[in-house]
């Protein structure tokens, strides 16, 4: 199992605040990967460090090593928006774009430089069909994605996230905000995705974690706690604390 | 709702019926081997142990596995319990061919014909096999009736297992009070397929509390006549 | 204590709507008013007319034409300027103390008074530039004196815009001048335009500015380039009001008619722009 996504002694810090310590993790290839932890441990910081999001925070600083496809990204001379588009992000609030479906996913494509309309057509469909979107709003493309339900306008940022072809997609708890059903139809949505992505999910729903996920990686105050298999990981712990989590003595 | 788990526990549904299926065969095999001193019989059910074993774990560790990575609820929950109970039940009831076997390897020669014929022994083993072949489809297709039937079925055996001191002792009488080792065994032989009855119809009460949330244990049978 | 706020309740709603309609009603009484004095007076020759000493044969065809060509170029000038200084220091200036000095100051400039922007345009663009008494110093002139509105205007409209929307396009591989161009503007657009009508409607009136830089009320031509010398609507008005002879208020009266149709008739249109972009958006 290739690993696509790598860390070496990543820190993170806002200002004086340290937000990771030391992390070194690998994580596989189309496998999902999920991160768990109580709030604050870092996850969210962790996650953002792969499509160096974490830039726009002004007083964050990042040391060590992270690796995307095995080349370093943390460094002065990459080209942040390339990135980007190979690492997508789907964000815990669905925030679809003020204008139609349709422009919603097609924006992606013009960033990328797609000019051919029929190639555009064709993409915004194929996406909004692995989004499981197609059939509820092929009649309605042109309409404000604003009109859609939560779990609706979710499962549009999914398609407008996987219709540039990243190799990665994040996620910062995609479903938090939605409720029990659409959150559902996400989660099967995603591991229908594991098949052509690496996808790497913060979630605080343990739940979440065991039922979807291949990897689990357990962060507690800015610490990599405990990270392997899902199965072993939430049947038999090795460490206290990550116990202490799953069970929910703390947290 | 989640693909994942139903998918997983129609995985462990097959993998129940290989093993209700396996240990089918071995309580056949007891029958034959008790019956006709199949050697055949005798040597595969000790073989077949390991496999038995094997299987019990492995459903095991697939019961650990769904509990803690899928929360189950409700009638899923029960199932993932009853299976539980019901793989334990399953290595018992084969656990007990195996020990008849390993008499019949102790023993090494057949049992008299008579003896057998007094104890009806054979009536015994068939009334077991009728009560497992109910506990199988029972459980495959949920179905609560063939499984308070179960209940009923073992009141034969009792019967049977009443009368082994009595009927023994007849078999004694009549001939001359030859062979009462094998006697003592054909008695053991008895208390153990009573003893598997009574596995299966631990089965049964399992079947009843998944699929009605239903514990009957312990309880007057004739209650929950439907 | 029940009574007590009985009484104030049932006192309250009356009280508010009697506030609102005050000021709709003394407008509609002053435009009334205004109407009946000045609506005879409108026909084709007062609006193809040249000015003159003659109240009857005055008209305002220099007045109305002066006050497109100074809303046109004021428009040019401070509508990009505006905009485009209020997505830098929203989208792109570092926030530092600086910054945060310059952007209080330039609040504070919506605040001076018109006639000091008078001074500064004449000595800047009258002279300095050697404008002279120029459409084009007129309009710079009152560009300065709109352009806080538009900045401020601006500025609260892309601030207004949820920050989710930016991170949704950078994540996808946008750089900041897509992002702002292709989503954070058009969400602000409705503010943008909002803004944009308060400035040029507070231009369009404007009067004294324009008299510091030496607009004219006898203008006897209408301005064929932004170079030439020219008058506008709201100078006209006050000069014929200054007037003893009673024809002249009458010439006002018609004159402030016109004014105020322009002002509305380019209020409307671009309200109703405003509208109509801001369902596509929204």
């Amino acid at each position: 199992m290739s690993e696509i996504l790598k860390t070496e002694l990543l820190n993170v810090s806002y200002g004086e605040k340290k937000a990771l310590k030391n992390i070194s993790i690998s994580i596989p290839a189309n496998e999902i990967t999920a991160l768990i932890g109580p709030s604050g441990c870092g996850k969210s910081t962790f996650l953002r460090v792969f499509n160096r999001m974490n830039d726009f925070i002004k007083s964050c600083k990042i040391t060590g090593d992270v690796y995307v496809e095995n080349k370093q990204i943390n460094q002065k001379n990459v080209v942040v928006e390339e990135l980007r588009k190979k690492v997508g992000m789907v964000f815990q609030k669905p925030n679809p774009f003020p204008k139609s479906i349709f422009e919603n996913i097609a924006y992606g494509l013009k960033v990328q430089g797609v000019k051919d309309k029929e190639t555009i057509k064709n993409r915004v469909e194929e996406s909004l069909k692995q989004s499981y979107l197609w059939e509820e709003v092929k009649d309605t493309l042109n309409e404000s994605a604003l009109s859609l339900s939560g779990g609706q306008q979710q499962r549009l940022c999914f398609a407008r996230t996987i219709a540039i072809k990243p190799s990665i997609i994040l996620m910062d708890e995609p479903t938090s905000a939605l409720d029990p059903i659409a959150t559902a139809k996400i989660e099967e949505l995603i591991i229908d995705l594991k098949k052509d992505y690496t996808i790497v999910i913060v979630t605080h729903n343990m739940q979440q974690a065991s039922r979807i996920s291949d990897n689990t990686a357990f962060f507690y105050m800015g610490e990599l706690i405990e990270y392997g298999k899902t199965e072993v990981l939430f049947k038999n712990p090795s460490k206290e604390s990550t116990e202490n989590y799953i069970t929910g003595r703390f947290g | 709702m989640s693909n994942q788990l139903h998918n997983r526990l129609e995985s462990l549904k097959s993998e129940m019926k290989s093993y209700f299926d396996l240990v089918l065969k071995q309580v056949e095999m007891a029958k034959k081997a008790c019956l006709d001193f199949d050697q055949n019989s005798i040597t595969k059910i000790i073989s077949n142990e390991k496999l038995v074993n094997e299987l019990e774990l492995k459903i095991d560790d697939e019961c650990e596995s769904i509990l803690s990575l899928y929360n189950p609820m409700a009638k899923d929950l029960r199932y993932i319990l009853a299976v539980y109970e019901i793989n334990h039940e399953l290595e018992r009831i084969s656990d007990i061919s195996d020990s008849i076997a390993d008499y019949l390897v102790l023993i090494n020669k057949p049992f008299d014909l008579d003896l057998l014929n007094i104890c009806d022994v054979d009536k015994m083993f068939d009334v077991a096999k009728k009560m497992y072949q109910k506990s199988i489809s029972a459980f495959l297709n949920e179905d609560t009736e063939s499984a308070l039937s179960i209940l009923e079925d073992d009141e034969k055996l009792n019967y049977f297992n009443a009368k082994a001191a009595s009927s023994i002792t007849d078999f004694l009488k009549k001939n001359n009070y030859r062979d009462i080792e094998n006697s003592f065994f054909m008695f053991s032989i008895m208390r153990k397929i009573e003893k598997l009855g009574d596995h299966i119809k631990n089965i049964g009460e399992e079947i009843v509390f998944f699929v009605d949330s239903k514990n009957i244990k312990h309880q007057d049978k004739k209650r929950f006549e439907k | 204590m029940n009574k007590l706020t009985k009484i104030k309740e049932s006192i309250f709603p009356p009280f508010a709507l009697m506030c609102s309609f005050i000021g709709i009603i003394l407008l509609l009484i002053f435009i009334g008013s205004i109407f009946i004095d000045g609506i005879s007076r409108i026909d084709i020759d007062f609006l193809s007319n040249l000015p003159s000493r003659y109240a009857d044969k005055a008209g305002i065809l220099t007045s109305w034409t002066g006050t497109i060509w100074i809303m046109i170029f004021t428009a040019l000038i401070s509508i990009p300027v505006g905009i485009g200084a209020a997505i830098y220091m929203e989208e792109y200036s570092a926030k530092n103390r600086f910054n945060t000095f310059l952007e209080i100051n330039i609040s504070n400039l919506a605040g001076v008074p018109s006639i000091i922007y008078g001074l500064l345009g004449l000595e800047i663009f009258v002279r300095l530039s050697q404008l002279g008494n120029s459409v084009l110093a007129g309009s710079l002139t009152l560009s300065l004196l709109i352009l806080p509105i538009i900045i401020v205007a601006t500025r609260e409209a892309i601030k207004a815009v949820p920050n989710s929307i930016r991170l949704a396009s950078y994540a996808l591989g946008s750089s900041k001048w897509d992002t702002v161009s292709n989503h954070v503007l058009p969400a602000a657009s409705g503010g943008i335009l909002t803004g944009i009508i308060l400035a040029i409607s507070r231009a369009i009136g404007e009067t004294a500015p324009l008299i510091a830089i030496g607009a004219l009320a006898y203008v006897p031509f209408v301005p064929s380039s932004p170079m030439d010398e020219f008058s506008v609507l709201p100078i006209q008005i006050f000069n014929w009001t200054t007037r003893p002879q009673a024809e002249f208020l009458t010439n006002a009266a018609a004159a402030i008619l016109i004014l105020l149709a322009i002002t509305f008739t380019l209020t409307g249109i671009a309200v109703y722009y405003r509208n109509k972009w801001q369902q596509k958006i929204g």
